[in-house]
């Protein structure tokens, strides 16, 4: 048998802000001290995307010999839980950023690279019991 | 107001249902209730109203108020309780068209905190009282067809005669799929309200009940916190979104809404504007509508297609069925094009100078 291994890859962007609010991205602050109207998911307010972080993409992308979209959207993965504010997460499923990409190692061995997306991820939470008090939530790129 | 703008009759306000001012009897349609109940009394010279499947034209049409839908991103959603996050729009509702194109210059515009508003500097009173003689005009046959009150549909054939009289060219066509309307609605609006409502989890702010552990907390907030429409539609959002039925149900309905979409927008490669009645009925009693869910969808069969393509839509009083209850004209434009709506709309006015004031 020869196994086929997959890996997901998470990557940390030093951003000034985060991927889709304008607040702060230091992850070294205190809890609840980088958010806003958009991370609390307070009524009527809308995800900003951050340019700085699609040109960030788009150089990754690039790099990593992908193919980069014309057109680009973000869906929505919907479930409850604390550390979720909004009630869902904002990824890509259909349309990332990159596609069809590869790192060339040694001797000329291609690893496959199957897409390059863009999402929203919590890094810190605090969830005590009561009251249900949350979060730091930055965002991250992701390769899988 | 509808709670969570979700409702066409006012009925399922948190504050009890809202009065029509023509008749005290009678729903003032929703799910923009207040504001087109205000303007229609003249508590208010104008009012603001948001649109998803017809809040804004439907109560306008109801109580003898101008009220338009403008473009989808023409006003900023900054601040706006989210219902269907690619249908939501907001627009101006007022006694007559002039004040409502004004109040559209006031707030159309670009926001940064809302990535799909667009800067397009104009005013939209400039073609107001220009000469109309030359537009063309498009009626759908769905518009005028057997599901339309016979006293609404004279109204509206007496406009097209008008307009005929002045030389503009009127033609009834066919546009396919417009039929689909209401599934489509219940798939996508339903779908994204339930993404949209989850936010009110009880956590961060609103009502709060404590549980023995956090999913016994949302289940007593939620539970407690939204009224009964808005909950069974946050079920059918909640199924059409869950796991597979995601590709069965609504990313199939994107692509109806798609064609829906492309068929209606091809009309205007041939026409400068789309005119048909704003709802099939005026206004009716309290409490008709409210022992079935699924009829109160349907006063919206005709304002929906709007909301799909994402198209701007005026409706106009052009007058009154024989119990003195408004009727209304709906005026769709192509994208951006309210100006020549407005155009249009004036016009009508001022040929019929009908006396909207309740008395």
């Amino acid at each position: 048998m020869k196994p086929t291994i997959g890996i997901e890859v998470h990557v940390e962007l030093k951003s000034l802000s985060k991927v889709f609010s304008n607040s702060k991205n230091n992850f070294n602050d205190p809890v609840n001290t980088n958010v806003n109207v958009i991370d609390l998911a307070y009524p009527g307010s809308l995800p900003r995307l951050n340019k700085e972080v699609i040109n960030m993409a788009i150089k990754a992308c690039l790099a990593l010999n992908c193919d980069v979209t014309r057109l680009m959207h973000f869906d929505r993965k919907n479930y409850f839980y604390a550390d979720l504010p909004k009630g869902f997460q904002i990824t890509q499923q259909d349309t990332p950023i990159g596609t069809n990409g590869y790192i060339e190692i040694e001797n000329g061995k291609k690893l496959e690279l199957k897409d390059y997306i863009l999402k929203k991820i919590l890094v810190k939470a605090f969830i005590p019991k009561k009251p249900y008090l949350i979060l730091i939530e930055p965002e991250y790129h992701y390769l899988k | 107001m509808d709670e969570f703008a979700m409702g066409s009759t006012g009925e399922t306000s948190y504050f009890g249902p809202i009065l029509n001012p023509w008749d005290h009897s009678l729903v003032p349609g929703g799910s923009s209730s207040g504001s087109a109940s205000c303007v229609a009394s003249r508590i208010c010279p104008f009012a603001l109203g948001s649109d998803t499947g017809g809040s804004i034209r439907q109560p306008a049409s109801f109580c003898g108020i101008v009220g338009l839908k403008p473009t989808y991103g023409r006003v900023s959603r900054y601040g706006l309780v989210a219902f269907a996050s690619s249908l939501d729009q907001i627009g101006p509702m007022t006694r007559n068209v002039f004040d409502n194109a004004i109040l559209l210059n006031a707030i159309s515009g670009v926001d940064e905190n809302d990535l799909t508003s667009f800067n397009k500097d104009e005013d939209f009173t400039r073609l107001i009282g220009q000469d109309i003689s030359n537009l063309k005009i498009a009626v759908p046959n769905y518009y005028m067809s057997e599901l339309i009150n016979k006293e609404v549909k004279a109204n509206v054939l007496n406009i097209i005669e008008m307009l005929k009289n002045k030389g503009c060219i009127v033609d009834y066509i066919d546009v396919p799929y417009l039929e689909f309307a209401i599934p489509l609605y219940q798939v996508i609006s339903l779908g994204e309200a339930s993404s949209n409502l989850a936010r009110f989890d009880g956590i961060k702010y609103g009502l709060h009940i404590d549980g023995k552990s956090l999913d016994d907390m949302y289940k007593k907030t939620r539970s407690e916190g939204f009224g009964n429409e808005v909950k069974r539609r946050i079920m059918i959002g909640s199924y059409v979104l869950s796991g597979k039925n995601a590709d069965k149900y609504y990313k199939k309905a994107l692509k109806v809404r798609r064609v829906l979409t492309d068929n209606l927008v091809n009309v205007f490669n041939n026409y400068d504007l789309i005119i048909g009645p704003t709802n099939t009925n005026v206004a009716y009693k309290l409490g008709t509508k409210s022992d079935d869910a699924l009829k109160s969808f349907y006063d919206d069969i005709l304002t929906i297609p709007v909301n799909m393509a994402g198209l701007p839509a005026m409706s106009l009083p052009i007058g009154f069925n024989s119990s003195n209850l408004p009727i209304g004209l709906h005026i769709i434009g192509n994208y951006f094009e309210e100006a020549k709506i407005y155009q249009l709309a004036q016009f009508i006015e001022k040929e019929l100078n009908l006396s909207l004031e309740v008395k």
